[in-house]
């Protein structure tokens, strides 16, 4: 332990206490108005023994302190705003700046959910234009805005499917899933009831029909997939699919995940999809935040409207209302309304997407995106595996087959993309592909970022081959080295506690 | 199109480079009476045009000039510090930290946020937060039901919990809905001669809220007491943690699992969200722990670093198995609760407490003195109920005539409260705005 490389660090990288260590008794961060009523001492008004004095070892920090602390963490952070973000899945597109000045207008940012809908009516409106837009580019008759997220998305969808099939006192107990679905579909299933059973992955990286042809029966409630899918491919029987479900009666979730590479190319409704969720953090560029908030509105067909969860907004006469009056609901999905806060970023950035003299900002946002991938697909050919190589949609997935020959993984090439300035590309998903590396560039980059990014990946399959000793200790040119993963399970240290 | 950096140019020579003609062959294998026709969709905004459209939409109402509305999102004074630094662009435009190396800053915080959700609910474990209160409460039963196993006792909710919470745990449980049973109330707080004796019957699990829909802080060291001689697990929710400065954590009284509302601190009130929800437990029970969760650890150098851990508790590893479907948070929420606790600190939270209580305590006494209205005497802390001679709703509706809103009507979630008005007092509250309460009730009951 050396002063100048553990607690000090350097000016770009500077070490960062904890709160709790930077406390000192006294210290005060806080300015609050002069009480200009008589204080009522605690013990006067509330339960002795519930009263307490402090809150044990709460820090104690001035306020230039605690800017200094948030400023230096931030700076341990990559983030879209630094570089570029090629986590498949995630569409880590631009943010724009003007959604998160909109959302800040007093207008709208200080509205209380309770209050009478006289004062409501800026967030009623945001929406309800919201709804409208998302069920022009999905074709689908309703949308609901509780779902705080894409999970939670599935969630109501999910429970929508369920109570669309109670109110047919129908007693199905199956969903089908492809195998190389993300784990919160087979969760959230989970949570809602249903037993799953998996798709395999067809050999040209898509579900075939004969294999739903041999898992459908009477008990399927529903499918949910993922289009395009996780290895970045159009699901190129969707709608053959879709009809096969809707004979048994049963309901089409369509994951709306990677909407970004199809929207505006094709509706999902026209595709035969019932329900589906959007990731409003992903294709309507809203700031992931290091893991939220997002929102996840969920979208249905005409007649499944009855089941969305409580309150659903509406227009009436000038203005608009919360309807409570839906007597089929599946349920309140959370404390209030959603995600409001989301909803105006997305609300900006689909206004500002729109219609132009010969198609639409969507339209052209897809393709750049779909190009970027299939530039990438092309340039790293040859230098790593590309399992299915054929067009791809938004994001293209690769694995580490030849570099194994070297003893170098996935893992590796990953944390070496970090020395070369690039967050890595989302790894070992999906399942099905081994070794998987998901890259997904968005609409966002330009030529000479997605040929440096390439460059620097050729490079890192050069070194695997002549060099492979420097990927396994990757990455030395940042914040920190490996971690010891399994010491933190070993050793747990959940909370700071004095030494 | 300034988000789209593709000129023609660009897109000709990556054309090229796949030996692509043109863009329409991208996608070629999407047949053609399946593509979307012409889009209805309005002309593209410039960022000039969006300021304006956003502008007249916040204007489609006019702000109340006074509010006293609670009732689980409570308007708080945010310090500058807050927003500056939770919009910086490394926290914003940052993914859930899976590479640790490059995103200490984020792991950093969520690991002081679950320092100090702990210190504040008197528990000893707690994960990176959840969406909201609500479904960190309706997550906290499920958790129950699972360290429960095969046992298929009663789910006792309080009826003094907010019944949007309700209705959000009637969601997330109703597989199990028909263990669900209600304890009544008694006035304004749960009934205690029936909840002991039900608890002495035996019950799986026990959900109470404090303060509860009333305001009214529930008697958690009674309860703590019949809690610890029965079997049942006891699950709580707190909707202002602002009440954390003055009262002790539930944890302190032998709650199992402890979830709160985060939204005081730090986040504007925005309809309701984003938000954020606590949710801490004892360290017995981490393998039954929904959501992410930051450790300590160090690096090959030895230095220390922090990283998401006991992961295989998650969707991502365990799919079908994993204790929750919950993946994107609202951490951004989280962390600027985080930064508001920071620069309060131990006197501050203190005395924003303090301010708080005596505040409402003396809206209290100048209505109980200068109206005839009845206020009961169960403690509170930042909010009440006035119980209306008329329906509160008319009271609302009189004051959103007069242009601000005096309270929430608790008639609107259960015709039974009809009369009664929640009404929510903070530091933002000066007396002058006091006294046109109680004058205002005066007049009007």
């Amino acid at each position: 332990m050396s002063l100048l490389e553990d607690t000090v660090g350097s000016v770009l990288s500077p070490e960062e206490a904890t709160l709790f260590e930077r406390s000192h008794p006294g210290r005060i961060g806080y300015s609050l108005p002069t009480l200009t009523v008589p204080r009522v001492e605690a013990s006067k008004v509330l339960p002795k023994d519930q009263i307490r004095d402090a809150v044990l070892d709460f820090p104690e920090i001035s306020e230039n302190e605690v800017v200094r602390h948030f400023v230096r963490l931030s700076q341990k952070n990559y983030s879209i705003d630094t570089g570029f973000y090629p986590l498949g899945s995630c569409t880590m597109k631009y943010n724009p700046k003007i959604n998160e000045e909109v959302a800040k207008i007093p207008g709208i940012s200080n509205l209380h959910p309770l209050w009478p809908e006289k004062f409501l009516q800026p967030a009623l409106s945001i929406q309800f234009q919201l709804g409208q837009l998302l069920s022009s580019v999905t074709g689908l008759a309703a949308f609901t805005f509780q779902p705080n997220a894409g999970a939670h998305g599935e969630y109501a969808g999910m429970k929508i499917m369920r109570a669309y099939h109670e109110a047919k006192k129908s007693k199905k107990t199956k969903v089908l899933i492809p195998d190389s679905a993300h784990g919160t579909n087979p969760a959230t299933c989970a949570m809602v009831g249903y037993e799953i059973v998996p798709i395999p992955t067809g050999p040209s990286g898509v579900v075939e029909i004969e294999d739903i042809e041999k898992l459908i029966d009477q008990d399927v409630a529903g499918i949910m997939m993922t289009n395009p899918n996780t290895l970045g491919l159009y699901e190129k029987n969707i709608h053959k699919i879709a009809e096969l479900i809707h004979k048994v009666d049963g309901i089409f979730y369509m994951d709306g995940a990677n909407f970004n590479a199809i929207m505006g190319i094709v509706r999902p409704a026209d595709l035969g999809v019932d329900i589906m969720h959007i990731n409003v953090h992903k294709t309507f560029s809203t700031p992931h935040g290091g893991g939220g908030p997002g929102a996840g509105p969920v979208g249905v067909r005409e007649d499944l409207k009855k089941f969305l969860p409580l309150p659903v907004v509406e227009k009436k006469g000038d203005g608009f209302i919360f309807n409570y009056d839906l007597p089929h609901t599946m349920g309140r999905m959370s404390g209030y309304f959603g995600n409001f806060s989301i909803h105006v970023r997305a609300l900006a950035y689909m206004l500002s997407i729109g219609a132009t003299e010969d198609s639409t900002y969507i339209q052209q946002m897809a393709t750049a995106a779909v190009l970027n991938a299939n530039y990438i697909r092309h340039r790293l050919r040859g230098h790593y595996d590309i399992p299915f190589d054929t067009t791809c949609m938004h994001e293209v997935v690769l694995s580490d087959k030849i570099q194994e020959d070297f003893g170098i993984k996935t893992l590796d090439i990953a944390k070496r993309l970090m020395d070369y300035g690039y967050h890595p590309m989302t790894v070992y998903f999906p399942l099905v592909v081994h070794g998987a590396m998901m890259i997904e560039p968005t609409e966002s980059e330009t030529k000479e970022t997605l040929d440096q990014f390439c460059d620097v990946m050729i490079q890192i399959a050069k070194e695997a081959k002549s060099t492979p000793e420097i990927l396994k200790t990757a990455p030395t040119r940042v914040f920190r080295e490996r971690l010891d993963e399994l010491r933190a399970q070993k050793q747990p240290r959940l909370r700071w506690s004095r030494a | 199109m300034k988000y789209i950096p593709q000129a023609r140019e660009d897109q000709k020579q990556l054309l090229d480079a796949i030996g692509f003609k043109n863009t329409e062959e991208l996608f070629t294998h999407i047949p053609a009476q399946l593509r979307a026709k012409k889009l209805n969709y309005p002309p593209a905004q410039s960022e000039m045009e969006l300021r304006e459209t956003f502008k007249q939409i916040s204007q489609l109402s006019t702000l109340p000039k006074l509010n006293f509305a609670g009732c689980g999102i409570y308007a708080h004074d945010i310090p500058s510090i807050v927003p500056f630094l939770q919009g910086r662009s490394e926290f914003a435009t940052s993914y859930t930290p899976y590479q640790p190396e490059i995103s200490q800053g984020t792991l950093q915080a969520i690991f002081e946020f679950q320092t100090l959700a702990c210190q504040l609910t008197e528990t000893e474990l707690s994960n990176a937060s959840m969406y909201d209160g609500a479904t960190a409460l309706a997550e906290g039963v499920l958790m129950g039901i699972r360290l429960k196993k095969k046992s298929s006792g009663k789910i006792l909710l309080s009826g003094a919990l907010h019944p949007f919470y309700e209705q959000t745990i009637r969601t997330y449980c109703e597989e199990f809905k028909d263990r669900i049973e209600k304890i009544d109330i008694e006035k304004d707080h749960i009934d205690l001669v029936k909840l002991e004796k039900i608890l002495q019957s035996g019950a799986d699990i026990l959900v109470t809220q404090s303060p509860n829909i009333f305001g009214v802080i529930e008697d958690y060291s009674q309860i703590g007491e019949w809690i610890q001689k029965s079997e049942t697990l006891w699950v709580t929710s707190t909707m202002e943690p602002i009440s954390f400065g003055i009262l002790r954590g539930p944890g302190a009284f032998g709650a199992h699992i402890v979830t709160a509302e985060g939204q005081s601190f730090g986040n504007a009130a925005y309809l309701g969200g984003s938000s954020f929800g606590i949710f801490t437990t004892r360290n017995e029970y981490l393998r039954q722990l929904p959501g992410r969760l930051v450790g300590e650890t160090v690096d090959t150098k030895g230095r220390r670093s922090y990283t998401l851990t006991f992961a295989t508790r998650e969707q991502f590893i365990r799919r079908e198995k994993a204790t929750s479907n919950i993946c994107t948070n609202n951490n951004l929420n989280m962390l600027a609760g985080l930064i508001h606790m920071a620069t309060l600190g131990k006197q501050g939270l203190k005395e924003l407490a303090s301010q708080n209580l005596s505040l409402c305590e003396y809206l209290k006494n100048k209505i109980r003195t200068e109206t005839k209205l009845s206020i009961s005497n169960s403690p509170t802390f930042n909010e009440f109920v006035v119980e209306t001679t008329k329906p509160a709703s008319a009271i609302v509706e009189q004051a959103a005539n007069e242009g601000w809103v005096c309270g929430v009507d608790l008639g609107r979630f259960n015709p039974a409260w009809k009369n009664k008005l929640l009404i929510h007092v903070s530091e933002l509250h000066k007396p002058q705005d006091l006294d046109k309460v109680a004058s205002f009730l005066k007049q009007n009951l």
